[in-house]
């Protein structure tokens, strides 16, 4: 049951991520706080930052640098446009499982 | 040491055991996530507004985020199974590297001591044992013992091409146990 909610999740992370960014380009420490104020996720640095980098590997995302007073560059990520694409896909598939979802918990006996 | 260098130092520790814990990925993931990193300690520094920050605010900051190890546990067994996979292939192609190397010297010592045929022959099969070691260096990258059999063989594999267009210009002896000897005739003095 644990290995399948953490497998979920990190499924519905990338989701998060990249509907994130859709909205706006964002530095890796606002998009951690940004998504840890979602219940139920348990957003970590440790499964945000893995997702970032293979999303950008596989080039979903592009990543610019910003400068930042006191400190390192900031990395800033930004939706690619097959990043957009993947989104598309993403949340026609995403719609698709709930309405089925609910469909079928209409019908069980919590209604 | 200055408080500075210390912070340095903690924020670099922490930083190394991340790395340590992303052993299975690429190194560019590994690298993309130890550098962004880097940079969300600075942004949880820079939150606190302590410039320039203590030795107690790096430790704030870090304990309030993951150990190392949760990035190890975040890779699966899936990123683990993948590394061991690519560390035997490469260390296998290390091993038919070596295999190579070992025929064609030795193919060169019996060329010259005993016949050309043992020479041609060493050669043909190091250079097979050289495109081997090419192929499963290629297939195991990853692996450092993978990438020094693909760097190798291919010099290896040069060098053979190398000496099959341009042979050697001391010749070898030709002769074997069943040659006949050379008899050289002088001319028989006759006195007169």
């Amino acid at each position: 049951m644990k290995s399948w909610i953490s497998q979920f999740r990190r499924g519905l992370l990338e989701l998060c991520v990249l509907n994130h960014l859709s909205v706006q380009e964002d530095h890796g420490y606002q998009i951690v706080q940004r998504l840890k104020e979602m219940d139920g996720l348990d957003i970590r640095e440790s499964t945000v930052y893995p997702i970032l980098a293979r999303l950008k590997t596989e080039g979903f995302v592009a990543v610019r640098n910003e400068p930042s007073p006191g400190g390192p560059p900031r990395r800033v990520f930004r939706l690619s446009a097959s990043g957009s694409e993947r989104l598309r896909s993403l949340n026609a598939y995403w719609d698709l499982l709930t309405e089925a979802i609910n469909k079928l918990r209409a019908h069980g006996p919590e209604s | 040491m200055s408080n500075s260098r210390k912070v340095e130092r903690r924020i670099n520790r922490y930083l190394k055991n991340v790395g340590r814990a992303l052993e299975h990925l690429e190194p560019g993931e590994r690298r993309e996530i130890v550098g962004a990193l880097r940079t969300h300690i600075h942004e949880g520094l820079a939150q606190r507004g302590s410039t320039p920050p203590s030795l107690e605010d790096v430790r704030t900051v870090l304990s309030s985020m993951d150990v190392p190890q949760a990035y190890r546990d975040e890779g699966g067994k899936r990123g683990f199974a993948r590394a061991a996979r690519h560390r035997t292939i490469g260390r296998v192609g290390f091993f038919f590297l070596l295999g190579g190397i070992g025929v064609a010297a030795l193919s060169l010592l019996l060329g010259a001591l005993v016949a050309d045929a043992l020479f041609q022959g060493g050669i043909m099969l190091s250079v097979v044992l050289g495109v081997c070691a090419l192929g499963l260096g290629i297939a195991g990258w990853r692996d450092p013992y993978g990438k020094a059999a693909a760097i190798c063989a291919v010099l290896m594999l040069a060098c053979a091409l190398v000496s099959e267009v341009m042979p050697l210009p001391v010749s070898r002896t030709a002769t074997g146990p069943g040659d006949p000897e050379v008899v050289i005739e002088t001319p028989a003095e006759t006195g007169e």
